[in-house]
This record gives structure tokens, C-alpha cells and sequence, in this order.
């Protein structure tokens, strides 16, 4: 059973209210002392089976009022093989028209064990018309080969409609179902015979017609059967999607994203004409057709273009009539949206690597740059700006402070890159500006009272560090230099990344806002680094994490590190895709939960980027493939007349069920007057 | 009977007042006043002596035999003792507690047997009176003088039901008791097997006591206007039963109108003056069936 209007059933919960008026009644009792119980017994006996019997009849007849006005309102359709119900019976013998649609999409290219999808389509097709009940006019739409449209053809002769049938091709297109729709409801609600059934003939489970194309054809063709035809039934078994790798999946933006599956067939068996489909946000975007012999490893591969910003949860699909969850790898997209990045700069500074650094040249440009002069600005354009870089600064402007300060109260990001004379001074100057950090200049030993380190200087010192954010510099915990910078408790190091041994690049965390610091200008490492793969999509991952919102929680969470992340020489080769040490937990996206993945970053010296593979299991995604109530599977050509004399098709009994309320209104006011 | 007079004589009223001869008393001189051809007079007294004629002394009590015999004024003197006996006999089992309004049918029937014994003995008749339940609670025999008014108006008062009803047993032990010709008046809800109870009392009859029953029921008793699902306890058992009251109603009303259709023919067979009476009745319908079965006794 199928419904128009399927929300209404959540109504059903409304008929249990004579049930609880019931069972307070039986509860609630009128309580009276009274002069004799002789006669009351007497007669109780002789009714009380009488006056049972009645309550329940009440009962049942209350509930199925409600349950019946709700079942109406949700508009039921029942499947019949009973003609004599249908609405259009009265017109049976005159003459009636018939639409069908043929999907001559790609789909249809594949093979059963019937033959090719789109010759046993239309053997349907034939018996349909040939079928002596259905007399009247035809229609039959498919996609035009040439033209790439949808096509209609209408004629009555049945010799021209098997010449039009044996003229449809496979295309190598998708059947829009939504352009169907469109199609046919403005070429056949108007027919000057009346339309008495639509038949559907698609491969149901390769094809993307979902419940709401079903609905909208219900909707606009009311009075019409409508009867969809899957073409073949075939049992697939023991196939597995083993992995799925999709390349820059955070920071593509356009272009297209490799996706490989590896797929696996686990039977002895050879399967021919597997459907393996991509779908993007439930729908079906992607199908290719490939054989998979019995024990075959496949590596299948695809180009997804997805224009559409904003996180995309997709899987891969593959045919398994054993286990419905089994065939589904789950992965998700994320197609960012342009960051805004205010870079700010002194006058006398020139020179823009790190604009290199975000935006490089062969970019999808993810980030719009703005360049300004410290000295050139107002204090009212940070807030149109994702993060603020403040890139070499030597000084900050005093009336820009409070401006800036709001920007970090309102959670927003910045990033200092400091300049590369920058000393202990000028960056305590500095924290003192943003914090209002009265920093304590700290005596290093081996250096005088007003001699300070570089921080260039204090990474080539030797520094020993260990992950859980403690560094040594000459036996002392580098924390406490970073004290000097960052008196106040509240400041801590979040996460930092390492180079060659060497921290690179520190996270703070404040009271509202998160500042990248990068331990040196970029001029250092113009040379060697700025253009070696791994930085430039590293550095733009940073960044849109940290602006993101969802990046927030990335870096608040403290599973999160850059563990083994491969620089230079060090990256593992193109074959190598997978490599055990490189799992890490990874962060929470949108609603999903945290949960464990595999995080890569390899280089061919051409392709570069972070493959994230989620796992299959993820509960909140529930793909339903079950979308049809009332479809004709074709297991074997034969059985189509078979099938299609049962003539199945849909009913609204919405009326009958309103008749029966009707009816048991009746009763019930007879029965509770007694 | 102006409205005044009428409020006298409502039950829910003067089931308000404390004091039980204030309640007959106001019983009875409501429903006298109210009386405009009164049975009051002219009976229950009798001649007792001549004594010598006063100025003053109302010229109808003169003998005039007397006077034609000796040419002397005399006034005829009557007797203050009457020949009628009255018994009251008054159910006080604990079925007789119900009510589905203000006043049980006890209360109710305690007022009427009060407001008898005070008209009784007003008439200088002699009342007695015996309550009962499973067994006779309280005798007093019958007697005229004013005293002993106020004697039974205290045992009236002191009555609380309590215990089931056994009609035929006590009817049959107090039946025994009385052995000059009396006036029973015999007041319960009669909520036994009718059968029995027409018996007993036939027994009476039997013995040539002159019998008025009062039936006392309450109006739910006769018309069972119950609505919802009810528990209904037995007041005398204590038993408890289910049911939902709309749903018998029309059967209940049915077998309580064939029981006392049977009590009236059973009593009306034997000369027995029955009465059903509720107890939202005002209690001078009462004293008038009352008063005329009296004056049919003469």
C-alpha cells in the first residue's frame, strides 16, 4: 500500500484516544453505597456479557473511525487485480489511450541474463501493445538519439508502434526523471482520449525515478494506472566495495575529483554488466557498467565534478541482493566556499610569498586576497573578511587595535607571520597590542640583558621536543619561552607542526579566538618549501579550517594531530596510497560523529592532497532504495503477460474508507443510544 | 396550602432541625395548620363523669338528660384513656441509611414515626414503638400518656442503623407480643423477599391488628439515575459489584415497579393499607394517608 499524503499517517496516533478514554473509565468508577445489591446482581448477571460485548463493539468501532478518517486523509493506494473498482471502468470499452515511457538511458546498455536491458524494455513495450485489452492510442516516450531530448510518438496503428519500438537506441545519457515528469504532464494531461495507464518500463534499481517523481506522476495523473516495469531480476551476490579514495576531497572547489573504488567480487561467480553508481547528496549522478569475474579485485574510477559548495555526503553502489547495508561506501565532499583573507603588510615590506603560498597558480581560487598597506586601511573593513593575516607586521597602528580586538572577540581568526627581524620584543609588543599582555622580556641565558633571539634563531638551536606539545630548547621547556610571549594561562598552544624536528607552524587557543603562528616568514623558505606540493594545499587547509566553522571544533579537539606528515623526500609513491601509520582520528563534520579514518597525503609529483575514506557504517545516512509499491519485476520474458494481465494497479480508496466511516457513524450512534 | 406551610413540611428542611419533638411537633402543627376540614376532632374520647355546671363552661358539654331528670345544670366529662392502640414498627437495618440526596430513609422514616407518636398521643391515643434489624432493638409498649412522648421521641432519636433486615423473624416475635386488637403501622424499605414480607404481615391481618405499611424509598431506589460506570456496595453486606448503572436502568426500574406493584395487590388482597412513600416527599402526604385510614378505623 502506497500513500498520497504519507504524513497524515502519523494521525494513526490519535485513535488510541478512545482506547485511554476506555481504560480511564474501567479505572474511574462512580463509587455508591447502596441499600440492596439483590436486584442490581440479578440483572448484571443477564447483562453484564451483553453490556461487555457492547463496550468492546464501541471500542473497536471508535478506534476504526479515527484509524479510517486518518487512512483517508493520508489517501491510500491499494494494489487490485479487481477492474471492477477502477474508476475507469465505465470506460473499458470505448477507446483509451496509453502512455510508455521506455528508459533508453545508459542504464539501459547493460546485460542480463535475459540479454541487453533496453531489447527486453522493449520486448515489454510490444506485449503491452500488442496486448488485445489495451486498445486505443499509444504513446510511447524515450530520449531521442540525435537530439539528446526527450521524444513522443503517438500513433494507434500497432504495426508503426512496433516499428517506432524497434527504432529506439540506448543513449548514453541519464533519464532525468524530474524532465520526464515535466514532459508528460504537458503533453498528456490534455489527451483527447482519456489517459488510462502509464507504464514505466526502468530498471528501478539502476534508474534515479524516486517516491516523489512517483508522487508528482500520482499528483498530475490522478485517474490514471500507473504501472512501472522492472526488466529483469537478477541475484548479485558477494560483491564488496572494498575502498573507496577520492583525492582532494576538502579543497577542491571546481574541476573535477578522482574517485576510485576498489570493488571485489567474493563468489565464485562471474558477473557481467555490474552497475556501479555514484550518488551525490541521494541522488544518482554517476553510473558505469563493468564486468567482474569471480575473485576479481577492480579498481574503478571516476571523475566527479560537483559545482554545488558546501559539504556533500556521497557513496558508491554497487548490486548485492544478500546485503542491503553491504553495497554502500559512504564518503563525503567538501567543496568550500571562497575565503575571504585580508592581508596586511608594512609599507616597507614588498614581497607577497605567502600570497604564493594561497593562492599558487594552479589554484581553484579557494581563497580572494586582498593585499593592504597597515598604514592605508580603515577600522571598519576586518569585519568583511574571513581571517586577517598580519604578514611580517614590525608595527601595528594604535587606533586600528580596538577594531582588530572586536574582530577576535567575535571568534574570528587571524594569523601572524612575523617579520624576519622579528625579535622577542617586537612580538611581546605585539601580544601586548592584541592581549593587552604586559609581557615579561625573560633573561636567556648566554645572551645579555637586551640581546634577544629570532625565532628563526631559536629554531636553529637545538630543540628536542615530543608530541604532547613540549618542547626543549637547550634542556629547557621551550613553553617557557613561548611564556614570554604568551604570559597569560588562558593562551595555549593548541597543536603544533613540525619540519625537519622544528616547529612550524603553533596554534594558539585565547578565550575566543585562535591564532595560526607560523615560526618563521616564508622567505626562509621560499625556496624550498613554498612550492613543494605538500604546503600549499597544507597551508590552505589550515586556513580554511581555521575559518571554517567546523574547524573550530577540529582544533579544539585534542585527538587531532598532524602526526607523520611527509615532507619533501619523504612522500610516500602514487602506489603506496595506503599507508597504516598515517591514521589518524579525524574531526567532526557537520553532524557526524568523530570517527576513526584513514587521513593520507601522498605526491606523485603531480597530484597532491588529503584522501579522506570514512567508513561504511554511518548510521545517519539512510539510503532507501525500496522506493516502489507497486512494480512488475520481470524475472524471465514469459513472465511479462502473465504479469501485466494481472493488470496491478493503483486505487485511491479514500472514498470507500469515508463510506465506511460513514457507515460505522451509524452503528456507533444505535450502539451508545441502547 | 400556602408555600410557608409547605417549607413545615419538607423533609430536606426539617431533617435540619436537631431536636426530634421539634421536629414532629413542627411536623404536625404545620400540616394542622395547613388542614382546613380537620379529622382531628371527635374521636379517641370517651364519657367519664357529670360535675355541676360553671358560668363559663361551653353550653354544647351540657347533659341536657341530666338536666330533664334533676332540673340541674351538669357538664359531661370525657374520659382521657382511648381504646387504640398504636404500634410502630420501624425498620433500622442499614439499607434503611441510604440516600442519594440529604435525607436517608431513615431520617425520614424516624420523623414520620415521631410526628405519629406525637399526633397519637396528642390524641390521648396510646403509641408504642419497636425498632428492628436482624432482631427487635428497642420495645417500648404502647402507652398515652404525655410522658411517655417524650420517652419514645428519645429512643427515636437514639435509633442508628446497623445490620441486615429479617422481616419475617421479628415480624413473627413481635406478633406474639401483642395481644389486643392494634393499629400497626409498619415502616421499612421492605427490601427482602417480598414473598416473606407479605406473609408477616399478612399475619397481622390474620390477627385483626389493623395494618398500614409505609414503603420508604428513595427516588434512586426507584429510578436508578446512575450514568457512569458504578460501583455499587451493599450498606448491609458490605459486597461490591460492577456495573454500568445506564445499561440495567430500564430492567432495574422494571423489576423494583413489578415489586411494589406486587405489594400493593398482595396488601390490597388482605385489606392491608400500603403506601409507597419517597423520601423526597413532603411528609404531610404522609400524615393525610395517615389520619384518613385512621378515621376509616373510627
Amino acid at each position: 500500500m502506497n500513500f498520497i499524503n504519507f504524513s497524515f499517517l502519523t494521525g494513526l496516533i490519535l485513535s488510541t484516544i478512545p482506547i485511554i478514554i476506555h481504560l480511564l473509565n474501567k479505572y474511574k468508577k462512580n463509587i455508591v453505597e447502596y441499600s440492596t445489591l439483590e436486584y442490581i446482581k440479578k440483572i448484571n448477571q443477564r447483562q453484564l456479557k451483553r453490556i461487555k460485548l457492547k463496550k468492546i463493539l464501541l471500542l473497536i468501532i471508535r478506534t476504526l473511525i479515527i484509524l479510517l478518517i486518518t487512512l483517508a486523509f493520508a489517501r491510500p493506494l491499494i494494489k487490485t487485480k479487481n477492474t471492477s473498482f477502477s474508476f475507469t471502468n465505465n470506460l473499458s470499452q470505448s477507446k483509451l489511450s496509453y502512455a510508455i515511457i521506455i528508459d533508453n538511458s545508459i542504464t539501459s546498455k547493460a546485460y542480463t541474463q535475459n540479454g541487453k536491458i533496453i531489447n527486453i524494455s522493449k520486448n515489454i513495450a510490444s506485449k503491452i501493445i500488442n496486448n488485445p485489452k489495451n486498445n486505443g492510442v499509444f504513446y510511447i516516450i524515450s530520449i531521442d538519439n540525435l537530439t539528446s531530448n526527450l521524444k513522443l510518438q503517438k500513433t494507434d496503428n500497432k504495426i508503426i508502434l512496433n516499428e517506432l519500438l524497434n527504432s529506439i537506441e540506448t543513449t548514453d545519457l541519464i533519464f532525468e526523471w524530474k524532465n520526464v515528469i515535466n514532459f508528460i504532464s504537458k503533453n498528456l494531461t490534455k489527451t483527447l482520449l482519456p489517459l488510462k495507464q502509464i507504464f514505466i518500463i526502468t530498471a528501478t534499481d539502476q534508474s534515479n525515478l524516486e517516491k516523489k517523481d512517483i508522487t508528482t506522476f500520482r499528483k498530475n495523473f490522478q485517474e490514471t494506472q500507473l504501472t512501472i516495469i522492472k526488466p529483469f531480476k537478477k541475484n548479485i551476490n558477494n560483491v564488496d566495495i572494498d575502498t573507496v579514495i577520492i583525492e582532494n576531497p576538502q579543497i577542491s572547489q571546481s574541476g573535477t575529483i578522482p574517485v576510485k573504488a576498489i570493488i571485489k567480487n567474493y563468489s565464485n561467480e562471474n558477473f557481467s554488466d555490474l552497475n556501479i553508481d555514484i550518488f551525490i547528496d541521494k541522488k544518482r549522478r554517476y553510473q558505469t557498467i563493468t564486468n567482474l569475474n569471480a575473485n576479481e579485485k577492480k579498481i574503478v574510477k571516476f571523475n566527479l565534478e560537483i559545482k554545488e559548495k558546501g559539504l556533500h555526503k556521497c557513496f558508491v553502489s554497487i548490486p548485492d541482493d544478500d546485503f542491503i547495508d553491504d553495497n554502500k561506501y559512504y564518503f563525503n565532499v567538501s567543496i568550500p566556499d571562497n575565503f575571504k583573507i585580508l592581508i596586511l603588510y608594512d609599507s616597507a615590506n614588498t614581497n607577497f610569498q605567502l600570497q604564493k603560498a594561497i593562492s599558487p597558480i594552479d589554484s581553484n581560487n579557494l581563497f580572494i586576497t586582498t593585499i593592504k598597506s597597515i598604514n592605508n586601511i580603515s577600522d571598519l573593513i576586518f569585519e568583511k573578511y574571513n581571517t586577517i593575516i598580519l604578514n611580517q607586521l614590525t608595527t601595528f597602528p594604535p587606533y586600528l587595535l580596538n577594531s582588530l580586538k572586536n574582530y577576535l572577540k567575535n571568534g574570528n581568526k587571524f594569523i601572524v607571520i612575523p617579520n624576519i627581524t622579528s625579535n622577542i620584543i617586537n612580538l611581546n609588543k605585539t601580544f601586548f597590542n592584541f592581549f593587552n599582555i604586559n609581557a615579561q622580556i625573560e633573561q636567556i641565558e648566554n645572551l645579555s640583558n637586551n640581546q634577544y633571539y629570532s625565532i628563526s634563531q631559536l629554531i636553529n638551536k637545538n630543540i628536542t621536543h615530543d608530541i604532547d606539545n613540549k618542547i626543549y630548547w637547550q634542556n629547557t621547556k621551550i613553553l617557557k619561552r613561548l611564556d614570554l610571549f604568551t604570559p597569560d594561562k588562558n593562551i595555549t598552544i593548541n597543536h603544533i607542526l613540525y619540519n625537519d624536528n622544528k616547529p612550524f607552524l603553533l596554534s594558539f587557543k585565547t578565550n575566543t579566538s585562535e591564532i595560526l603562528f607560523f615560526t618563521t616568514n616564508f622567505e626562509e623558505y621560499a625556496s624550498n618549501l613554498i612550492y613543494q606540493p605538500i604546503i600549499v594545499p597544507f597551508m590552505q587547509n589550515l586556513i580554511q579550517y581555521a575559518i571554517q566553522n567546523n574547524s573550530q571544533k577540529l582544533l579544539e579537539n585534542r585527538d587531532i594531530m598532524y602526526k607523520n606528515i611527509f615532507f619533501k623526500n619523504d612522500f610516500p609513491q602514487t602506489d603506496s596510497i595506503k599507508n597504516e601509520n598515517t591514521t589518524i582520528n579525524f574531526a567532526k563534520i557537520d553532524n557526524f560523529k568523530l570517527i576513526p579514518a584513514n587521513y593520507i597525503i601522498y605526491s606523485d609529483n603531480q597530484k597532491r592532497g588529503l584522501s579522506v575514506n570514512l567508513p561504511r557504517n554511518i548510521s545517519n545516512l539512510n539510503y532507501n532504495n525500496k522506493i516502489f509499491d507497486d512494480f512488475i519485476e520481470i524475472e524471465k520474458i514469459d513472465d511479462i503477460n502473465n504479469k501485466l494481465n494481472a493488470n496491478i494497479f493503483s486505487l485511491e480508496i479514500s472514498i470507500y474508507l469515508l463510506y465506511l466511516v460513514f457507515l460505522l457513524l451509524i452503528i456507533e450512534s444505535i450502539l451508545a443510544r441502547e | 396550602m400556602s408555600n410557608i406551610i409547605k417549607d413545615y413540611l419538607n423533609p430536606e428542611i426539617i431533617t435540619k432541625l436537631q431536636n426530634i419533638e421539634l421536629k414532629a411537633k413542627q411536623v404536625i402543627e404545620g400540616f394542622l395548620i395547613g388542614l382546613h376540614n380537620s379529622p382531628y376532632h371527635g374521636f379517641s374520647v370517651e364519657f367519664a363523669e357529670h360535675r355541676p355546671y360553671n358560668p363559663g363552661d361551653p353550653i354544647k358539654n351540657i347533659d341536657w338528660k341530666v338536666f330533664a331528670r334533676t332540673n340541674k345544670y351538669y357538664i359531661k366529662e370525657f374520659e382521657e384513656e382511648t381504646n387504640l392502640r398504636a404500634y410502630i414498627i420501624l425498620d433500622v437495618s442499614a439499607s434503611m441509611k441510604f440516600t442519594s440526596g440529604t435525607i436517608t430513609k431513615l431520617e425520614y422514616a424516624k420523623t414520620i414515626a415521631a410526628a405519629l407518636s406525637y399526633l397519637l398521643i396528642k390524641q390521648k391515643d396510646a403509641v408504642g414503638i419497636t425498632a428492628f434489624n436482624e432482631d427487635i432493638i428497642y420495645n417500648i409498649p404502647p402507652k398515652s400518656k404525655l410522658s411517655h412522648l417524650q420517652y419514645i421521641l428519645k429512643i427515636i432519636n437514639n435509633i442508628q442503623p446497623a445490620k441486615k433486615t429479617n422481616i419475617f423473624q421479628v415480624l413473627n416475635k413481635i406478633i406474639s407480643n401483642i395481644h389486643k386488637r392494634s393499629l400497626i403501622i409498619f415502616i421499612s424499605d421492605l427490601f427482602e423477599e417480598p414473598d416473606k414480607v407479605i406473609q408477616s404481615i399478612k399475619n397481622f391481618r390474620y390477627s385483626k391488628h389493623d395494618v398500614i405499611v409505609m414503603h420508604i424509598l428513595d427516588p434512586q431506589e426507584v429510578n436508578f439515575n446512575y450514568k457512569r460506570d458504578t460501583r455499587f456496595i451493599d450498606l448491609e453486606t458490605n459486597e461490591k459489584i460492577d456495573t454500568q448503572a445506564h445499561h440495567i436502568r430500564k430492567e432495574y426500574v422494571k423489576t423494583i415497579k413489578k415489586i411494589i406493584d406486587k405489594y400493593k395487590i398482595e396488601f390490597e388482597n388482605n385489606y392491608i393499607d400500603y403506601n409507597l412513600f419517597t423520601t423526597d416527599q413532603s411528609y404531610d402526604k404522609v400524615l393525610l394517608y395517615y389520619l384518613e385510614k385512621r378515621k376509616k378505623l373510627g
